[in-house]
């Protein structure tokens, strides 16, 4: 209780702080206000915690439409699972461009990698899905609530889900409707797999959502309250951490060839492309009267000139999304990545650190 | 009313003893000794020097350079004395007083070397080695000094590309080279030119005649071994950093390893989510001796994470921005921390839980790769 207390005590200092001061993350010294923090609050409101509610609202969605489909087995039942994955996986590439928090609170086994295995090194783990399914139809381990829980990240998650829900377990990996609802006829352990791993994949959406808004790993605060008034358990500076998470992200898309690895089953790469870089634009510029973005705190500082450059950039991308040009692609998405290195910290009075940049 | 106040003791019994004519040298011996935090510090050339922190006085301070550091040495012969190794391709190194925070002196390499940020002492403490790269010839170099006067009495070959930490082995005789592997010249700054040929080895040196007596590489080409900690039984803690654009393969690679005398190296690969984390990237190790257990951080992933030696098993691993600073406390008690935020955590070095009420935190300093822990 009196931690509870002392801990609260601290944030509220924090947040008075942070809405008088404008202080600057770089400490180098005084600079003017340019209503960083707010710009972040709102960025946290408005792009991070949206991202966090619609990703939670699409695996409920799933799951239910897992039940639905294995309480009537139907093409127009596997058609509509399918867009639900697909929904899925674009709220899923919005919500992975912030990548820290509850999402990833342990180094050994951070939630996001049981959502998308992928994600932490780019390796493609489709056929160790592809054998874990066929092996589960053939046996009869008891697919319950305990058992995924006990499942190695590669195993779980949107990935496990796609083969589920867009090909047949058989050898040759039919993508066929009716091929896929026959299987599910014949096979009734599918069902089982299919439901389990759409369970689990809401249980780590709930984790997220829990630790973002009710609870971060039992300190008694949401994670949102925790990140605005600078209380992060690594000692980060918020504004920090969000900038690396971006970085980290289209570093991620760029160097794993993510349109031609991600989604592949299900052919929404590109869509889900488009999810992350449009989520990102519109947290770049939010347009809000209470509080500036991130773009008119650059432009404040006299940098509306790196304000353009970012924005051609993505321009760009979103160009070489239209053409569904993977080559075009990654050049742009490292362009974007090198100004969330360089010219938007730079333009926010952001210091990353400087053994994290400039080691030996 | 502060009269129980160690500091405020030490300072009334200094001042004492001087007005009764007692030479600072004398005092220098005779005094208790404290406890020291030092690394190199600063984000900028108006900044750069050798910060130390005085843990019971809790403030920090310091020694400006004019140049980026990185390691630092505590003179065994000169009580109060540090020296802090510029960065590559630096080719300064700076004597420092503690107690009066001024550089006293500095030395420079010899024209076409540069140094590469660490030295060590011999066991005797009156020959200082520098690890150094001739780059003319693009061979390393271990450069040998008169720790006394800084005067060179003269060189060994690295026996490799890139010396980088070297340290002294229990034995005295032998010296532990880091040989990086990678090439650099001052002309094209840190830009490393042999990223293909490029061979990284743990070199033993025999200090008699600096003749190499063994050599021991890591599996993967690509990582370089930078930096090293030896226990007082000869294991050797290594901590890597890997080239992954010079690499033809996206495999997760270990980064750190242990050697136990007359054995193989042994990489630490798990876990392999965190191993991963540290995006390819060790910067500092160090070995407490009393838990047998070896730290390593990691500042592209914001974290410290311990390995048992005995038993190369992974313990425990800490979060911290930008950490890199990693040292043992005098007592070894602690592992202590540090980042570029300027703020010092201490871990418990059996538990490696982090004692809160030890933190420090100085929003000027920006400590740099480095920590060293020592007692002035």
């Amino acid at each position: 209780m009196h931690k509870h207390t002392l801990l609260a005590t601290l944030i509220a200092a924090s947040v008075c702080a942070c809405g008088g001061g404008g202080s600057s993350s770089s400490g180098g010294g005084e600079e003017p206000d340019t209503g960083l923090e707010d710009a972040l609050r709102l960025i946290i409101d408005d792009a991070v915690l949206n991202a966090v509610e619609r990703f939670s609202t699409q695996t409920a969605t799933l799951n239910s439409r897992s039940e639905t489909f294995c309480d009537a087995l139907s093409t127009d039942n596997l058609d509509a699972l399918q867009t639900s994955w697909k929904a899925t996986q674009m709220e899923w590439f919005a919500l992975a461009n912030y990548n820290f928090g509850p999402l990833n609170d342990d180094l050994v086994f951070p939630k996001y990698t049981f959502i998308d295995s992928l994600r932490l090194r780019g390796t493609n783990y489709l056929e160790s899905v592809r054998t874990r399914i066929a092996d589960n139809i053939a046996n009869d381990v008891t697919l319950d609530a305990a058992y995924f829980n006990t499942q190695t990240f590669q195993h779980v998650g949107l990935l496990a889900l796609e083969s589920a829900i867009f090909e047949t377990a058989a050898a040759e990996h039919g993508q066929d409707l009716g091929d896929i609802v026959a299987e599910y006829n014949e096979s009734p352990r599918k069902c089982e797999i299919l439901t389990g791993l759409a369970e689990h994949l809401q249980a780590q959406s709930d984790y997220v959502q829990n630790g973002w808004t009710q609870d971060h790993k039992g300190t008694g605060f949401p994670y949102r309250t925790l990140f605005l008034a600078g209380e992060l358990d690594d000692g980060t500076e918020p504004v920090v951490q969000l900038i690396v998470a971006v970085q980290q992200h289209l570093d991620y898309l760029q160097k794993r060839s993510v349109v031609t690895q991600s989604a592949q089953l299900a052919g929404n790469a590109w869509e889900s492309m488009s999810s992350a870089i449009d989520n990102i634009d519109a947290m770049l510029q939010i347009d809000n009267p209470d509080a500036p973005s991130f773009f008119d705190v650059m432009t404040s500082r006299g940098l509306d000139t790196s304000v353009q450059t970012v924005q051609q950039n993505i321009a760009a991308i979103r160009q070489a999304i239209s053409d569904r040009d993977a080559a075009m692609l990654e050049i742009e998405l490292g362009k974007l990545d090198g100004n969330f290195k360089r010219e938007i910290p730079d333009g926010l009075g952001v210091v990353l650190g400087i053994n994290f940049s400039d080691g030996d | 009313m502060d009269s129980g106040h160690p500091d405020l003791q030490r300072r009334r019994l200094l001042a004492s003893l001087l007005a009764a004519g007692v030479s600072p040298q004398v005092l220098a011996t005779a005094m208790p000794e404290e406890e020291y935090i030092l690394s190199a510090q600063g984000s900028h050339e108006q900044a750069y020097g050798l910060g130390q922190v005085r843990r019971h006085h809790g403030d920090a301070q310091s020694a400006s350079t004019g140049f980026r550091g990185h390691g630092a040495s505590v003179h065994p012969l000169k009580p109060g004395i540090a020296l802090m190794y510029s960065r590559r391709p630096g080719d300064r190194c700076v004597e420092v007083d503690l107690r009066t925070n001024t550089v006293k002196q500095a030395f420079v390499c010899p024209e076409g070397h540069h140094l590469f940020g660490h030295g060590c002492f011999s066991q005797d403490g009156t020959i200082l080695f520098t690890s150094e790269a001739d780059f003319r010839s693009g061979k390393g170099k271990i450069g040998i000094r008169d720790s006394r006067t800084y005067q060179r009495i003269g060189e060994y070959d690295s026996h490799g590309v890139g010396p980088h930490e070297i340290k002294l082995m229990p034995d005295g005789k032998t010296l532990l080279v880091a040989n990086g592997g990678l090439l650099t010249h001052p002309k094209t700054g840190r830009k490393t030119l042999n990223l293909d040929s490029m061979e990284s080895r743990l070199s033993y040196i025999d200090l008699s005649k600096g003749q190499q007596l063994e050599a021991f590489k890591v599996p993967e080409d690509k990582a370089s071994i930078r930096h090293i900690d030896v226990a007082s039984d000869g294991t050797v803690a290594i901590a890597t950093q890997v080239q992954r654009a010079a690499m033809r393969h996206n495999e997760l690679v270990p980064l750190g390893a242990v050697q136990k005398p007359g054995q193989a190296l042994e990489m630490l690969a798990e876990p392999a989510v965190l191993i991963h984390h540290m995006q390819d990237y060790m910067g500092s190790v160090a070995i407490n001796n009393r838990t047998r257990i070896a730290g390593f951080t990691s500042p592209r992933g914001n974290v410290a994470a311990f390995w048992h030696l005995d038993e190369a098993r992974f313990v425990q691993y800490h979060q911290l921005h930008d950490v890199c600073g990693l040292g043992v406390s005098n007592d070894e008690q602690h592992f202590v921390i540090s980042n570029s935020s300027g703020q010092l955590r201490f871990l418990d070095a059996n538990t490696l839980q982090e004692d809160k009420t030890k933190r420090l935190h100085f929003p000027h300093m920006r400590w740099d790769n480095h920590l060293l822990v020592t007692r002035v």
